[in-house]
């Protein structure tokens, strides 16, 4: 008696599980594979310049120190940088620094003659040796720090201009019309 | 006198000698098959859904012309030929049987045997003197047409396909049935959900900060699916492994799913925010979630996706230039 009821349990619960994993079988939910999308985003990495205007004229006086450009011009840089970079520059350069600018008869104004005052700062002189352009031909307007914070971004540089001729023998500059070509680029490091 | 009873015991005897065939010589009739089970894998919607294998019914017979014997395939009813037992049935009418090579033909007739409208007829020959003991065969190959049953849930029908054979002498005086043969017959609906994308890859040509930068494409997702009855709804998805990460330079810059958009079927661009059936936490969105009732049991959907990365939010302005690539899955289920 003992025996058939332990026997009953048995199949008692051998049904109660084959139910319930029934039960589970059916309620399974059913998916379709999973079908992939190859995503492929290019963030392009950028460094622009652009300037608001692009010509300056001087009305010089002989031996003065004082002859400033005919207007100021604003160069706005913009740049999207790879994460490697830790550093964007502005410069500003002449392609020779005895010749910025010349009458074509022999006669020039150093790029050590000709001022810039960036931002409202100190005029200073294009006597340095930058990225580009000619030895001791330029001026670093602006070097930027890269960080997380601004690999994106951009700045301005307002640029007021001034030749000097009151340095050396450039009181001695004879009449005439000199043209030259300042150039303004930016770079990023490294 | 002798020799008259003599000769009228002789003429009754020839007399009962003539008779005594057509008394005493069963007709008979039999059939026999060569296979006693049929299976089809059943394809939803499909026209053509031939059975595993042919079967030849041998009909043989010893009959007394002049006489016809016929050969009959039928289903006990024609709207139950093969059922799930659910209440979801393929009807006679959908049941094709190709016999000798011969056009297929549905048992849409009434017959001598079987339910109204549930039965075909294989034979109907002449008997006579030249073939009065003689046989039939009947090559059946079998076809179900579910072309008129678009919504058949997915599921295991089953149900008696019978063979019988019958003489039918005398002016239908005397009629000799064979026993009905028994074809178990089996057909499987399978359940399926499937996806296809009409391409699968995207780019993407990034504006720094910009919030609009368009994928190169859009790309729509078909969906399809044979379901059982239980179930109640499809759900499709589209999701990343990771929410922070859905893109990545492989640098430790990313793209999070949040920046990623899609717009469905022209409908509002959403960001994959949340949390879905598949994929990481808070990186997925539902496309669509479709009721499924016994009218669309059996179907499919179109979604077309236009994608959209958007940069301008939190410290996206700042994304560094670079390649970002990731996984965008899309997939169904169907559910409970």
């Amino acid at each position: 008696m003992r025996s058939k009821k332990a026997a009953f349990l048995r199949i008692a619960v051998v049904v109660l599980a084959v139910a319930a994993s029934a039960s589970l079988a059916s309620a399974q939910a059913l998916n379709s594979g999973a079908q992939p999308i190859t995503l492929n985003a290019t963030l392009a990495e950028s460094l622009t310049l652009s300037l608001s205007a692009s010509t300056v004229n001087f009305t010089l006086g002989a031996g003065s120190a004082t002859n400033a450009g005919s207007t100021s011009i604003t160069a706005t840089t913009a740049w999207v940088l790879k994460p490697g970079r830790t550093a964007v520059t502005v410069d500003a350069y002449f392609g020779s620094a005895a010749a910025a600018l010349t009458d074509g008869a022999g006669n020039n104004i150093p790029s050590s003659a000709f001022d810039i005052a960036d931002n409202g700062g100190a005029s200073t002189a294009l006597n340095n040796t930058v990225a580009f352009g000619a030895a001791n031909a330029g001026l670093r307007l602006a070097n930027v720090a890269i960080t997380g914070a601004n690999k994106n971004s951009n700045r301005t540089d307002a640029m007021a201009f001034n030749i000097n001729l009151s340095g050396g023998s450039l009181p001695q500059l004879p009449a005439a019309t000199y043209t030259g070509t300042l150039n303004i680029q930016a770079q990023a490091t490294p | 006198m002798v020799k008259t009873v003599f000769v009228r015991i002789a003429v009754v005897c020839l007399m009962i000698a003539g008779i005594a065939p057509r008394v005493f010589a069963a007709d008979t009739v039999t059939l026999s098959l060569s296979g006693n089970s049929e299976s089809f894998n059943l394809v939803a919607g499909n026209a053509s859904n031939s059975g595993s294998s042919n079967i030849t019914a041998t009909t043989t017979w010893s009959l007394l012309p002049p006489c016809t014997a016929s050969v009959y395939a039928y289903f006990a009813s024609a709207s139950t030929a093969l059922t799930d037992g659910a209440g979801h049935n393929i009807p006679s009418s959908a049941f094709d049987i190709s016999d000798n090579g011969g056009a297929s033909a549905a048992l849409t007739n009434t017959i001598v045997f079987g339910g109204a409208n549930a039965g075909l007829q294989l034979e109907n020959l002449n008997v006579g003197p030249a073939n009065k003991n003689s046989s039939v065969t009947d090559a059946m190959t079998f076809n179900i047409n579910l072309s008129g049953l678009p919504q058949l849930p997915a599921g295991t029908y089953t149900g008696s396909l019978f063979m019988q054979s019958q003489g039918a002498c005398n002016g239908n005086n005397n009629i000799t049935n064979s026993g009905a043969q028994t074809i178990a017959v089996t057909a499987t609906l399978p359940e399926s959900l499937t996806i296809s994308l009409s391409s699968h890859a995207v780019t993407f040509s990034l504006k720094a900060g910009s919030a609009t930068n368009a994928g190169s494409t859009s790309i729509t997702a078909s969906s399809a699916w044979v379901m059982k009855p239980s179930r109640t709804a499809v759900g499709l998805y589209a999701y990343f492994s990771s929410a922070p990460a859905a893109l990545t330079d492989g640098f430790g810059d990313n793209i999070p799913s949040s920046a990623f958009f899609i717009s469905n079927n022209g409908g509002a661009s959403t960001a994959l925010t949340t949390t879905v059936a598949f994929g990481a936490a808070s990186a997925g969105l539902r496309l669509a979630n479709v009721a499924i009732t016994s009218a669309n049991e059996n179907s499919s959907r179109t979604d077309a996706m236009a994608f959209n990365i958007n940069l301008s939010g939190g410290t996206l302005p700042q994304l560094p230039a670079g390649t970002y690539t990731g996984t965008l899955n899309i997939q169904a289920q169907a559910t409970p």
